[in-house]
């Protein structure tokens, strides 16, 4: 039973304009863009301690892929889980109090930004070693349908996490086993410094089918088909009890962690960065929906006014 | 020059005398960890090879060259992966020669970033070499970056899987010592007749901050020593058997129990075992370590935890 009160995004709540209210969705993917600004800026600034990976650019993902869930179903994540954390109805300041290392923390401050969980919401947490929580996640799977709940997990994983051994032992598990979970593969291009078109010479989800796992490629380039679709998948794999493989081809507009420092030869392709900066998937959203793209960044920077302004109040008290 | 710059030059060094050296890991040919900044463009696709995150796979692979004519170095993201592909570093690298009659060599080198700077939690934190050490695999760790290149040059010349623990604390350091014997096992950094405090590359800028906090007649008083040698080898156990100290305080920044300070301690009592000195420990004092900063630095070594040995045992006129 969820019985957490948020302060903070009660705060937002107050101050977004009503054509965000009525629409959920678009809200979640703003609110993940300006914690993710927020934490940002108070990593940079020294606030929050440790590296941050921020999901700017990949919140569609996120959003489309746990809207569907409930909150009796299980997601796992990885080292850049914020906006799966909030996508699963993660509490907004409580993840603030976590970076903070804070004990009021969804973690009681002894996780930070790459462990970061809310049992409550079945969040089962981030993780630090990359392609780790897979193998977790089959099993949390295989203990539902002994169980017979009925409960899907999901698990993110990114195109990095594709070429750890344990991935493919997994993705094998849940076939065999024919288990009730949906692997979210945000393929962003890059890990770390690295091109995912040099590490891997064919599709992730063409590996996954050839694991015997239905798999779907899905592009970030609009939220509500990408919402459409995720409610089949998450459907089908609760009815049928059958895993599921999901590569979503999206973008990180930020640097791998927030304090990373640009190298003498920068790996980012230039050409690609820009072309994805342009077509920032967050305005996208919004104009879509009839609105501007200042009104849209105005809204971003109040959002991210409210959590930086909390944070460093956090820090002085 | 930093610890860092050294390091990098080190190895630069090396794969520009030797063609049989490969430079292997994530992230290596944008040189992200700094270690192989600029080894690309030198060097060529074909000996800097960026590999997937498969740490097994790669590990792995770092077999098959070595054992087929090549001398891989192998560049971890941090110490504490090694526990996704111990089979390949223990099973397979460390125990081939002798499971092929002592026939064929495997010269590989693992370069392990270890411990934290704070502030990163659960996964990342760790420092492992006790693991290695306890399963017999070559293991240093310099502690400064006067002692690299004694360090490269004995992994190089062992011929055999070599463990090189790199403290990320020290990275960035640019401290001087002025060092008389400078080998890769143990170091002698400061004279004193009365303490000897023995630290690990992990524990060196922690007892930095205790002498530079401590009174005039502690520091004056108390020797410093430096074990780099983390399979405590016979170069390094004659050095600990014969300190004259009366008292020795170990701070390392690894675990204590079943671990690399409590292996130091048992020497010396074995050694000394008529007039042993009395023998205090500061680590680390668990393996779950936390984010939050206060918790944080009170489960690691620290100048206070240091002093604290001295105030309660009356150390050189530290109040009992
Ligand atoms: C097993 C393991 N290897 C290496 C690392 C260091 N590391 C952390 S994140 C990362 C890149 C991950 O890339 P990807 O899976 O594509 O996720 P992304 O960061 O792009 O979201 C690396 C190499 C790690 N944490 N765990
Ligand atoms: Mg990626």
């Amino acid at each position: 039973m969820k019985n957490l009160s948020d302060e903070v995004l009660a705060n937002i709540e107050e101050v977004v304009p009503s054509w965000l209210l009525r629409n959920p969705n678009l809200f979640k993917l703003i609110l993940i863009r300006s914690t993710e600004l927020a934490f940002g800026a108070l990593g940079k600034s020294g606030v929050i301690r440790g590296p941050i990976h921020s999901s700017v650019g990949q919140e569609v993902v996120a959003v489309a892929a746990c809207a569907s869930l409930e909150d009796s179903d299980f997601m796992l994540s990885n080292h850049r889980g914020h906006g799966h954390y909030l996508a699963k109805g993660g509490n907004l300041t409580n993840l603030i109090y976590e970076l903070l290392g804070d004990d009021r923390g969804c973690c009681s401050g002894l996780g930070g930004s790459m462990h970061v969980a809310e049992l409550d919401s079945g969040i089962l947490g981030s993780n630090g070693i990359v392609g780790a929580g897979v193998p977790i996640a089959c099993g949390v799977s295989l203990a539902e349908k002994i169980k017979g709940s009925g409960a899907v997990t999901m698990v993110f994983l990114g195109d990095g996490a594709m070429n750890q051994g344990v991935v493919m032992e997994s993705l094998n598990l849940a076939a065999i086993y024919s288990l009730p979970v949906i692997f979210v593969c945000e393929n962003n291009q890059y890990a770390y410094s690295t091109r995912s078109d040099d590490m891997t010479k064919n599709a992730y989800h063409e590996r996954a089918s050839g694991f015997g796992i239905e798999a779907t490629h899905l592009q970030d380039t609009s939220l509500n088909q990408n919402l459409k679709i995720m409610e089949k998948v998450v459907s089908k794999t609760r009815q049928k009890s059958m895993p599921h493989f999901v590569e979503f081809f999206t973008y990180r507009l930020h640097r791998h962690f927030e304090t990373e420092r640009q190298r003498a030869v920068d790996y980012l392709l230039a050409d690609l960065h820009e072309h994805r900066s342009m077509n920032d998937p967050v305005t996208r959203e919004c104009v879509e929906l009839g609105q501007d793209e200042s009104e849209c960044d105005n809204v971003i920077a109040e959002v991210k006014f409210i959590i930086t302004s909390f944070a460093e109040t956090c820090v002085k008290k | 020059m930093t610890y860092l710059e050294i390091l990098r030059s080190a190895v630069y060094a090396l794969m520009e005398r030797d063609e049989t050296y490969l430079y292997i890991g994530e992230d290596v040919r944008s040189g992200q960890k700094g270690i192989s900044d600029g080894f690309f463009s030198k060097f060529g696709a074909q000996r800097v090879i960026d590999t997937p995150i498969s740490e097994s796979g790669f590990c792995g692979m770092a077999v098959g060259l070595a054992v087929n004519g090549f001398r891989p170095i192998v560049e971890f993201n941090f110490s504490g992966l090694m526990f996704v592909c111990l089979d390949q570093i223990f099973n397979q690298a460390f125990k081939f020669k002798f499971m092929t009659g002592n026939k064929r060599n495997v010269p590989i080198i693992y370069l392990m970033p270890t411990g934290t700077k704070g502030g990163l939690a659960g996964h990342h934190s760790d420092n492992t070499y006790a693991t290695l050490s306890h399963l017999g695999v070559i293991s240093l760790m310099p502690a400064c970056k006067e002692q690299i290149p004694s360090v490269m040059d004995y992994a190089c010349s062992a011929n055999a899987p070599v463990a090189i623990f790199l403290p990320v604390e020290e990275f960035r350091s640019d401290t001087v010592y002025d060092i008389a014997d400078i080998n890769p096992f143990f170091l002698r950094l400061k004279c004193g007749d009365d303490v000897a405090i023995i630290c690990t590359g992990t524990s060196i800028s922690t007892v930095n901050k205790f002498f530079n906090t401590a009174s005039k007649s502690i520091v004056r008083r108390t020797a410093l020593y430096c074990v780099s040698d983390l399979n405590l080898s016979i170069k390094c156990l004659d050095e600990i058997r014969h300190l004259k100290e009366k008292t020795i305080v170990i701070v390392d920044d690894a675990t204590e129990d079943f671990g690399f300070a409590s292996q130091i301690e048992l020497e010396i009592r074995r050694s000394k075992q008529h007039e042993c000195p009395e023998i205090y420990t500061v680590c680390r004092l668990s393996n779950l370590v936390p984010f939050r900063e206060g918790l944080e630095h009170a489960l690691r070594p620290s100048a206070e935890r240091i002093n604290e040995v001295f105030l309660d045992s009356g150390l050189l006129g530290g109040k009992a």
